[in-house]
């Protein structure tokens, strides 16, 4: 490792780069004329069935969705399964980081982007200044949007330590995070790079970390993508469940995942990249609301992959019924955005990343999306059989059908709540195993944002929808 | 040795082949034409009205303790997949596949700790067990039974030593299964459940730890649990329902613990094995052992109530626990001692092959002797049936209808055409009065012999089969089978 690698700034940064040079790769137009005619066409095929054979209809739509389910229900539990079986993360041991001497460490990119942060930055520029990194190797942006006199006006009480520096971002649409990554992107002299939000408070030696995983990766490896979970889990209910979720998607999916040498859909923050590279395919689509997810598929189509790396970031989970209804809309719209866009040119898609991760992306990406807004659906048809014991459901059902889905009834969403709960005991919050078995009203809450993503997508596409830190600030210098 | 972490992809592809290898015993077997234990054929019987779509495949699944849901629910997929095939039996692939599985799992859990030979050993002991060996014959579910026993003393082992989730994931999972799997294996995992908790009570950890792995590992068990109760519920009106016939089983001994005469000397012998076990493992301090060989002497409880109660299937299953507790403990054991010891090591293995092979010599009888096996044949029982609506159809201006009680009826009815014949596993006679006003109604009994002694008619009219219900006539005997005819005194 040496400083020579370290990339110069180009002269004007371009934040939309990826949807001027390759539209088709980004979320700026939200349907293309084909995915129009698809969609119209399955639309009128339903519709004419619908009033040609309304019953057989309805009975092949159950029994797709119903297979969707097992399938979909499969595939999370082989995701468990290989979770549980090995720990496919990559593990640096305190004695290897200890052994990292500083002219060992390149220069690390860190990207922060602000926007009305004012009461989190504080706190944000001493947890990052705390992280075990040599300052003179450390080069910290903290993105500002030049409108945003709040977070500035914060900033002018916080005297900078050596390595940050403020990148102002000139107010322009779409005004989205991943347009300001893409500026701070253009700027960073790091080797690597790596972004963090606001409220993060990343283990201390999570860059010397990530600087020795990317020597032992295979080539190819251009991302590490850190684990995220909540310094204050205990605040109530719902910070408990967003707990849990996440313990279960980052302790348990993702390494499953890795496992399997499956695409990774990168989470909001602690991704780690090689700059060059993440450069080379235009850093992030500054359309898309879940950026990170998005860059994660088109990694994998460009030929490169991601790992997983045993680190903690620790973010506030937002304990704000509402507040989190917005949030987790816009990840939900995103999911959708990312889903449409790689699914333009299905072929390619196939061609580029392969049978296996095909399957991966559309499970992952579209099977998550399907099964929020299927959900409340068969909720209401399980009520109704059990209340009225209503035998006209019976029709829709079949043998086998019926079969198939008192399996993922009874099987498959208790496997679902199972682990959750396993997560939460992998990342060692034991106290929060209870509350994982009783979850059932988060998930009504996600089919609820589920629906309200899938009309804003068509309403308000781009709509950036701001998650509010600082609402628990008891917690905000501690981690778990 | 093999190292402790496994690779995920590896494991999937082994289970593949065993899988395979089961299925290919199961192809010779269906060659041989073996004749099958009775409770196999009815919870292939079960399986195929459950593909009919029938009410009765439903009531059968779900409405007694004593024929466990799963044991016939997996048997609905191969029968599926099977049905142009002659003489296809569910049960008999299960066991076939599980009795493969069973010799891999004791291969793989031995080589955790010992040599390839030494754990050849305790797997051909295994394989030589007659109690394991001619059961695959008759496709019984106790195969099923004791795999999933022997993978949960093996996750109970791995979490006790690794604490790693993988243990407990795989506890919990297995306990799930179990509680859906029947009464005697149920008796076992409670024992196991036990030890995890003693366990967990003396382990230096958190007491919010503690209770968040005895959670995840009771929890799908008890949920299994629940839903079986939620079925009942549906499906038979009374959520409790499966329960009513457990008061049913009665051991006839007198007084004292006296075993059957043919299990008592295959008993005595495990029984010294496993006390020696237990010394070896005092004098050497060696706790898991200890504990495991607990576990294993439990089950003479359900082996002298069961055998006593005339239940030789669940016997079976029974001596099968006992000889695998027995071999994993000496596993255990003799992995415990250092290469240093090689010799203590041989001997511990090669003893339980010692004395199987000893068990031969006396020609105990490992099977019972009650077992009741038949080969099934359609026509027969067809031309029994026909005999029995020929006998009854005298008066032509009435409508007729016979039921035939039990689980023995699904058996007993696969495949006949035709309204006469009913299969009522809830019979009631008021009901059955009052719902078919004007017919000439007529009560088909099995002997209270096994298993059928513990049907829901059973136990509802104890003497049903000796002297007749409230409202019945004795009209023939055909075979094991009474016929009654229902006087009807009540009016709707």
């Amino acid at each position: 490792m040496n400083n020579s690698e370290i990339p110069s700034p180009p002269a004007s940064p371009n934040p939309l780069e990826l949807h001027d040079q390759e539209p088709l790769l980004s979320a700026g137009r939200v349907l293309y004329p084909g995915q129009i005619l698809a969609i119209l066409i399955l639309i009128a095929l339903l519709a004419w069935s619908l009033l040609r054979a309304p019953l057989q209809t309805g009975v092949a739509v159950v029994a797709v969705s119903t297979v969707f389910y097992l399938v979909f229900t499969l595939y999370k539990l082989l995701l468990t399964y290989y979770s549980v079986m090995s720990e496919p993360e990559i593990r640096i041991t305190p004695g290897e980081v200890a052994a990292l001497a500083d002219d060992e460490c390149p220069v690390y990119s860190v990207l922060v982007p602000l926007y009305h942060e004012s009461e989190t930055v504080a706190n944000l520029v001493k947890a990052l200044d705390a992280m075990d990194y040599p300052a003179d190797r450390r080069d910290v942006q903290l993105l500002v949007e030049d409108d945003d006199i709040d977070t500035q006006t914060a900033l002018q009480k916080v005297s900078l330590p050596e390595g940050f520096r403020i990148t102002p971002i000139p107010p322009s649409l779409p005004r989205t995070k991943p347009k300001a990554c893409n500026i701070g992107l253009a700027f960073a002299r790091g080797k690597y790079l790596v972004i963090y939000d606001a409220e993060d408070r990343p283990e201390p030696d999570q860059l010397k970390k990530a600087v020795l995983a990317f020597t032992r990766v295979e080539p190819g490896v251009i991302c590490l993508q850190s684990k995220l979970n909540y310094y204050n889990p205990r605040y109530n209910w719902l910070t408990r469940w967003f707990s849990a979720e996440y313990s279960a998607w980052f302790d348990f999916a993702l390494p499953g995942l890795c496992g399997l040498g499956g695409l990774v859909p990168l989470g909001g923050t602690s991704n780690h990249f090689v700059t060059a590279v993440l450069r080379d395919v235009r850093g992030w689509d500054a359309y898309n609301v879940t950026e990170d997810c998005d860059l994660g598929v088109r990694l994998y189509r460009k030929g490169y992959q991601t790992r997983m790396l045993d680190t903690t970031t620790w973010e506030e989970a937002c304990s704000r019924w509402h507040f989190w209804i917005r949030q987790r809309t816009r990840w939900l719209k995103g999911y959708m955005q990312t889903y449409l866009v790689h699914t333009r040119r299905p072929w390619q898609l196939h061609r580029e990343l392969g049978v296996r991760n095909t399957v991966h992306f559309h499970m992952l990406i579209g099977g998550i999306v399907v099964c929020f807004l299927l959900n409340p659906v068969y909720w209401i048809l399980a009520i109704v059989w059990f209340a009225f014991r209503a035998e006209t459901l019976r029709v829709l059902f079949p043998g086998p059908v019926f079969f198939l889905g008192a399996l993922c009834l009874f099987v498959g969403n208790f496997a679902f709540i199972y682990s959750g709960a396993l997560g939460c005991f992998r990342r060692r919050r034991f106290d929060l195993v209870k509350y994982a078995l009783l979850v059932a009203p988060y998930w009504a809450m996600m089919s609820y944002s589920g629906w309200r993503a899938f009309f804003q997508l068509f309403t308000r596409p781009f709509h950036w929808e701001k998650t509010q830190h600082g609402l628990d600030t008891s917690q905000s210098g501690k981690t778990s | 040795m093999d190292s402790i972490r496994p690779n995920p992809a590896k494991r999937l592809k082994e289970a593949l082949a065993v899988v395979a290898a089961g299925v290919l015993l199961f192809g010779v077997l269906l060659w041989m034409e073996p004749p099958l234990e009775r409770e196999a054929l009815i919870r292939d019987a079960v399986a195929l009205q459950l593909l009919d779509g029938a009410t009765e495949g439903r009531q059968a699944l779900v409405g007694s303790i004593w024929w466990a849901p799963l044991p016939s629910l997996l048997n609905v997929a191969p029968l599926y997949v099977m049905q142009w095939l002659p003489h296809a039996n569910g049960s008999l692939l299960l066991s076939a596949v599980c009795a493969v599985a069973l010799l891999w799992l004791m291969y793989r859990f031995c080589r955790l700790r010992l040599a390839r030979i030494e754990s050849v050993y305790l797997v051909v002991a295994l394989a030589l067990v007659p109690g394991f060996a001619q059961p695959v014959f008759y496709g019984a579910a106790h195969h099923w039974n004791a795999l999933l026993g022997f993978a949960l003393l093996t996750a109970y082992h791995a979490w006790r030593r690794e604490h790693s989730l993988r243990g407990l994931v795989l506890f919990g999972s297995i306990g799930g299964l179990i509680a859906v799997s029947g009464v005697d294996i149920l008796f076992w995992a409670v024992i196991v459940f036990g030890l995890l908790a003693l366990h967990e009570i003396g382990r230096r950890a958190t007491g919010a730890e503690k209770r968040a792995t005895l959670l995840l590992a009771a929890l799908p068990g008890v949920y299994a649990a629940g839903l079986w109760v939620l079925l009942n519920w549906l499906i038979m009106g009374a959520p409790l329902f499966f329960l009513r016939t457990w008061p049913a089983i009665k051991p006839d001994a007198g007084a004292g613990i006296v075993f059957p005469e043919h299990l008592a000397p295959g008993i005595m012998v495990w029984s010294i094995y496993l006390l020696v076990i237990a010394f070896v493992a005092m004098v050497t301090r060696r706790g898991a052992v200890l504990c495991l060989v607990a576990a294993t002497m439990a089950w003479l409880l359900p082996l002298y109530r069961f055998g006593n109660a005339g239940l030789t299937s669940m016997e079976l299953g029974g001596w099968l626990a006992l000889t695998i507790g027995a071999l994993i403990a000496t596993a255990v054991l003799a992995g415990s001692f250092d290469k240093r010891h090689i010799r203590t090591r041989m001997l511990f293995c090669l003893a339980p092959l010692a004395l199987v092979v000893a068990m031969y010599a006396p020609h105990i009888p490992l099977a019972p002797p009650s077992l009741r096996m038949v080969i099934d044949q359609p026509e027969q029982r067809h031309a029994m049936l026909d005999d029995i609506a020929a006998h009854i159809d005298r008066d032509e201006n009435r409508f007729v209808k016979v039921f035939v009680a039990g689980f023995e009826a699904l058996h007993l009815l696969k495949g006949y055409e035709g309204n006469t014949f009913q299969p009522a596993l809830d019979f009631d006679f008021q009901q059955v009065v009052m719902d078919y006003y004007g017919y000439r109604l007529y009560l088909l009994v099995h002997r209270p012999e096994g298993v059928a002694a513990l049907d829901a008619i059973h136990v509802r009219y104890p003497q049903i089969y000796r002297r007749g219900g409230p409202l019945t006539l004795h009209d023939s005997d055909w075979g094991p089978w009474r016929l009654y005819e229902i006087t009807p005194k009540y009016k709707p």
